[in-house]
């Protein structure tokens, strides 16, 4: 009875009159009535609940523009929401710098364009996953501590790029790329991982390769996982639980194997699949 | 006979033109004003080929002094040459250590977010269009009167004006950068320093390099001129052998500039080709 909203295929959420009681609830993560307006006036949000226990992975899917990504955005706090509650391990979310950047040490995030310096070399890339926890003396030396150094060869390791450590991060193809953004990741030595489109921007077989070595590892390391999805295949292969937005609003919540056609048109439309 | 058959064409749909005429005749009036002024502009600044050839007669001897240029005293060119080279490379310098912190307080991606980093982005902003506006040979004729004759005022006149073209440069480089990596570091947990020195310094590394190599270039062919004012280096000696009519001191000076800015030339832009930045 974590996620009130569990509903039968083909039926949509009705607009919770009250928000679910969901906070409180033992649990990684609980979101409550999240709403988001952007500057210009844009709703992105109207009302966003959900939960996540640890270890589990979900999948959020929905057109673009429902307000997936600022959902997860709102979650680490690189977009403030509008109204509602975020808690992560029981605390409610502060929104003053230093609260956020303990918070966001154990969040990490991977993205669609993957978000790695070029420049900089891979190992680099994944150090920057420690940046959350390094000293203040080193900080405008490029200089890590060798604990630091280990966890994220460690992290390298997992995503199997031990040798292109050294190698410009631009010199490597997307699915290679995207491995180091999941690295630094993992180096982070997160609780939970938000992934925006994680591999929308690959071909189809290096999408679903990738997505796979990450969903292995998160549950290797019993890692929860939120990851906003394009393909409906690949939420359905890889996901514990399944929850559809449609114009900023949680629609519908259930498991892979109850996401029918009927459902599908409840989330993108009545267009889909005709 | 078969293309001109009426069948086969198509009218165009007729375009709107709200003022037609009017924009039309305005227009005219535009090309004959510029025409106009062109044709003062020929009188006023008596453009006159014939005077020209009627010169011909006395570059005759300097062409003779000149395609023998006085060998002996190239040691002495030399030094100078040193001296105007270094005084480019002080002020650049000078300008990088300035402009380089500057330019991120100058960059519209990274101060825009409060009301206070509007402020100082604007006043920043301002500096620098300031110091681009005074040509460096203005300020080197102000700082000769300030400090004296020598490379120091030529050193300051080109680091002040750098500062504004760098840090120009500088912001809008670093207002081009990807958000992605400054999201990323954010997301990472990284504070506001680590944030600039992780997310933004490494895209825009290698645009700041090319950038100040290429204004060490410039300011070398700069620092050339601004011995003429006073401030320094081999300008001021060529201004002197051409005072003095030594035409063949003046034609030792030019050779020398021409290989020595060449070279610099070519070493510049291949250092920028290697960046990645020409």
């Amino acid at each position: 009875m974590v996620d009130t909203g569990r509903h039968f295929p083909g039926r949509l959420l009705p607009k919770p009159v009250c928000p679910p009681k969901i906070l409180g609830m033992p649990g990684l993560l609980a979101v409550e009535n999240l709403t988001h307006t952007y500057p210009d006036g844009t709703k992105a949000l109207s009302g966003v609940s959900l939960t996540l226990k640890p270890g589990e992975i979900v999948s959020v899917i929905g057109l673009s523009g429902a307000g997936k990504s600022t959902m997860l955005r709102c979650i680490n706090g690189l977009i403030r929401p509008t109204s509602g509650r975020v808690e992560f391990e029981g605390q409610a979310v502060k929104w003053d710098t230093s609260s956020l950047r303990r918070l966001r040490r154990k969040i990490a995030m991977i993205f669609q364009h993957f978000n790695l310096i070029g420049n900089l070399s891979v190992l680099s890339n994944v150090l920057m996953g420690r940046l959350g926890y390094q000293a203040c003396w080193m900080q405008a030396l490029y200089r890590f501590a060798e604990r630091d150094r280990q966890i994220a060869i460690a992290a390298l390791d997992k995503m199997g790029l031990l040798n292109e450590w050294h190698k410009k991060a631009r010199e490597l193809s997307g699915g290679q790329q995207q491995r180091v953004g999941v690295a630094r990741a993992l180096a982070q030595e997160p609780k939970l991982l938000l992934a925006d489109e994680p591999v929308s921007s690959l071909d189809p077989l290096t999408a679903d390769t990738v997505l796979g070595h990450f969903v292995k590892i998160v549950r290797r390391e019993g890692l929860a996982a939120l990851m906003n999805l394009h393909a409906v295949e690949l939420a359905r292969k890889y996901s514990d639980r399944i929850i559809g937005v449609r114009e900023g609003q949680g629609v519908w919540r259930g498991l892979p194997a109850e996401l029918t056609t009927s459902v599908l048109r409840g989330i993108y439309g009545e267009e889909y699949g005709a | 006979m078969v293309l001109r058959e009426k069948t086969a064409m198509t009218a165009l749909p007729q375009a709107d033109r709200p003022y037609g005429r009017v924009a039309v005749f305005v227009r005219w009036l535009i090309g004959l004003a510029l025409v106009t002024y062109a044709a003062l502009a020929v009188i006023h600044t008596e453009f006159n080929p014939l005077k020209l050839l009627a010169g011909a007669a006395s570059a005759r001897e300097i062409l003779g002094q000149i395609v023998h240029p006085d060998w002996s005293i190239l040691p002495q060119l030399l030094r100078l040459m040193n001296e105007t080279v270094e005084m480019a490379l002080i002020g650049t310098l000078l300008a990088i250590l300035i402009s380089f912190p500057l330019s991120f307080l100058a960059a519209k991606n990274l101060m825009l977010g409060t009301l206070a980093g509007r402020a100082v982005y604007a006043v920043v902003r301002l500096v620098f269009n300031v110091l681009r506006a005074f040509e460096p040979m203005l300020l080197a004729l102000l700082f000769v009167l300030m400090v004296g004759i020598g490379p120091f005022p030529g050193v300051l006149a080109l680091g002040l004006h750098s500062v504004g073209m760098l840090g120009k440069l500088f912001s809008e480089s670093i207002e081009a950068i990807d958000p992605g990596p400054v999201e990323a570091i954010q997301a990472c947990g990284g504070n506001r320093f680590q944030v600039i020195w992780y997310g933004v310094l490494p895209q825009v590394a290698p645009a700041f390099l090319a950038f100040s190599i290429y204004r060490w270039d410039i300011n070398i062919r700069m620092s050339i001129i601004l011995g003429i004012v006073g401030a320094g280096g081999i300008g001021y000696y060529l201004l002197q052998y051409l005072n003095l009519v030594q035409y063949r001191k003046v034609s030792t000076a030019f050779i020398l500039i021409l290989v020595v800015v060449t070279a610099l030339d070519y070493a510049s832009a291949w250092l920028r080709t290697r960046l990645g930045q020409a």
